[in-house]
């Protein structure tokens, strides 16, 4: 077949591939919806139809051959193997194209599709979702809202444009495409459990206000007051507690009083992803996000799936990943809390999970305990599934596992990470001192523990023939 | 010359106009009413939307956005109809015929 051909084919499937049709056809709405302006339309548009006619080129060679490494296919394809590799991972995913077990990837037939690839929906009811927000801050028309704990798609303006089901990091998630594309320097550690890191700590906060309000060693809130004070970022996003009855909040804070207000562990789902949108509204640009590990996933996924629209949304400075076993929603909450322990949760001052036990401190002093075993079955359904305890995708990862009360564990992952850290360190916002071998040991144990249990539930989900999130 | 016969330039999608580039054809012209008098509402608005979808497609595979084109132009106005066939014929002699046939 002429390259001409071949080139024109995979134009024309591209342009007939339901996600430029629809945005194409959904034009009238995205513009009235306000998030994006003419231009981001036409830019995203232009992206969404590139984007989809490298894929199909790269699909092209794939049904030409007969079972092709990715190499062969870079090679034939004249693409990086990077880029090869994304798109099979997203061919993979919509079953157009499947890797046997010998590592050959071939091309499925369309007909034998099975998973639904347009909306997040399926995700949602079928337990998967994280309630990350990542889907909302994404869609075009803003069709989706967290009610109940959950996305919830408004079937009348939703133009189904699948960008949602493309931002979500349970449909499917490109681990180690993502981690090829953040390592890459010799002085970074390998590890099974904590995944790469360039430098370890055990670290605690030099400034007393911060002391006064924070979780652990206060170096979330310590790194984050540091880039307001230096003008480095706009905008940080993270969690509030909401109400007296810890209901939370995602929040978009915009100095220190503001970021100080939302310090401290709220262990409640929290969709603050979809503040990035607010990022954009009010007019801000450069943006550190504070997460939990299925956040962070978020938004490297996005920066390697959807780089156009987070483009438009913001810019990132920093993801700083908060270690993270498992999470609860406010109704699991008020059950520990109230049902369990007795407790209300007005009178509560601080939650704490420490040695496999979560602990409340109430208002008048009083401390009561459970194990975490006990609760594990109110947590959120799709933390069962998350492989990720010390966020091994973020810039910077930050926990309590492995260092001394009022001190954090901190894995510095990333070059830009180590900058900001280093010099918040210098400025005095910090101090640090090497993790000793016990604390990382036991980081490791932990990491690896969770990891192992939640890849077998994973994987007996799927055993169960039900849909179960595509790693890759 | 193939002359296809819609209801409303609204039913022609950009995988029609596509489709007849890919078997060879050297151009397609979309002839439409003008702004403001569809019968159907804004099927002449969205046709002029895909017909600039199509050029965009057609360039980046380097075939030439010229070979698609919109043009207005109501029943009665035969004058403006040959003007049409007349641009057609000349952007096409412009871009060549198409690489895709034989
Ligand atoms: C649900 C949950 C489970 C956790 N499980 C573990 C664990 O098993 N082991 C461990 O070592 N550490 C765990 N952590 C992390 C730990 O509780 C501290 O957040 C971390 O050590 C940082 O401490 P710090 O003093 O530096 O944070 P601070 O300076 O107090 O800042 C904490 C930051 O986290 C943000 N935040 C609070 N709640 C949430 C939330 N629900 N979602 C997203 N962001 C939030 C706040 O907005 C604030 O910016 C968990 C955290 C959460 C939210
Ligand atoms: S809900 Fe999802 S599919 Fe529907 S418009 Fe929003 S992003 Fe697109
Ligand atoms: S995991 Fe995140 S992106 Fe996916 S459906 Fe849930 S909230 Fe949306």
């Amino acid at each position: 077949m002429s390259e001409l051909r071949r080139r024109v084919d995979a134009i024309t499937e591209a342009a007939d591939s339901f996600r430029v049709r629809a945005f194409f056809t959904g034009e009238k709405e995205i513009l009235e919806a306000g998030k994006f302006s003419k231009e981001e339309y036409e830019r995203y548009l232009d992206y969404l139809l590139e984007d989809e006619f490298r894929r199909r080129l790269v699909l092209g060679v794939i049904r030409e051959g007969n079972g092709l490494t990715i190499d062969e296919i870079a090679h034939r394809a004249e693409f990086s193997r990077l880029e090869v590799i994304r798109h099979i991972n997203a061919l993979r995913y919509e079953e157009l194209a499947e890797r046997k077990s010998d590592g050959l990837v071939v091309a499925k037939r369309e007909e034998q599709r099975k998973v639904p690839y347009e909306k997040i929906k399926f995700i949602v009811e079928g337990g998967l979702c994280t309630g990350c927000g990542g889907c909302i801050a994404a869609c075009p028309v803003y069709a989706i809202n967290f009610i109940n704990e959950k996305p919830v798609i408004d079937e009348d303006k939703c133009i189904g444009c699948g960008i949602c089901n493309v931002h979500c990091p349970r449909t499917f998630f490109p681990i180690s495409l993502i981690r090829e594309s953040l390592k890459g320097s010799p002085v970074d550690v390998e590890t099974e459990g904590v995944s790469f890191y360039r430098q370890a700590f055990t670290a605690q906060t030099a400034k007393e206000k911060v002391k006064q309000v924070c979780q652990d060693g206060g170096i979330v809130t310590s790194i984050l007051a540091y880039l307001f004070d230096r003008g480095m970022i706009d905008c940080a996003i993270g969690v509030r507690k909401a109400d007296e009855e810890w209901r939370t909040q995602a929040a978009l804070v915009t100095n220190v009083d503001e970021l100080l207000g939302i310090a401290g562990t709220k262990y409640t789902v929290t969709p603050s992803i979809s503040l990035l949108e607010e990022v954009k509204r009010r007019g801000f640009r450069r943006v550190a996000v504070v997460g939990v590990p299925c956040q962070i996933h978020t938004v490297r996924k996005a920066e390697v799936y959807s780089s156009e629209l987070l483009s438009f949304l913001g810019e990132i400075v920093v993801l700083i990943g908060i270690f993270c076993m498992e999470n609860f929603g406010h109704t699991a909450l008020r059950e520990i809390v109230e049902g369990r322990l007795g407790v209300k949760l007005e009178d509560v001052a601080k939650f704490n999970i420490e040695k496999g036990k979560f602990y409340v401190h109430t208002m008048s002093g009083e401390e009561r305990s459970i194990p975490t075993k006990e609760i594990s079955v109110l947590a959120r359904h799709a933390c069962h599934y998350c492989p990720d305890l010390t966020n091994e995708l973020a810039d910077i990862s930050v926990g309590s596992i492995g260092s001394s009360k009022g001190w954090s564990t901190v894995l510095i992952r990333t070059k830009r990470g180590e900058k900001i850290f280093e010099e918040a360190m210098k400025e005095g916002y910090l101090i640090a001192n090497s993790l000793p071998d016990a604390g990382m040991e036991l980081l490791q144990k932990l990491a690896k523990g969770k990891r192992k249990r939640n890849l077998e539930a994973l994987s007996e989900r799927a055993k169960e023939g039900k849909y179960a999130t595509l790693i890759v | 010359m193939i002359v296809v016969r819609v209801k409303c330039t609204g039913r022609v999608d950009v995988k029609h106009i596509l489709e007849a580039i890919r078997q060879g054809a050297d151009g397609v012209m979309v002839v439409g009413c003008h702004p403001g008098e569809c019968d159907f509402g804004d099927g002449n608005m969205k046709a002029r939307q895909r017909v600039e979808f199509a050029k965009k497609v057609l360039d980046k595979v380097g075939l030439g956005g010229d070979r698609v084109n919109m043009y207005n132009v109501s029943a009665a106005e035969i004058g403006r109809f040959r003007d049409a066939i007349m641009d057609m014929i000349e952007k096409l002699k412009k871009i060549g015929p198409n690489p895709l046939r034989g």
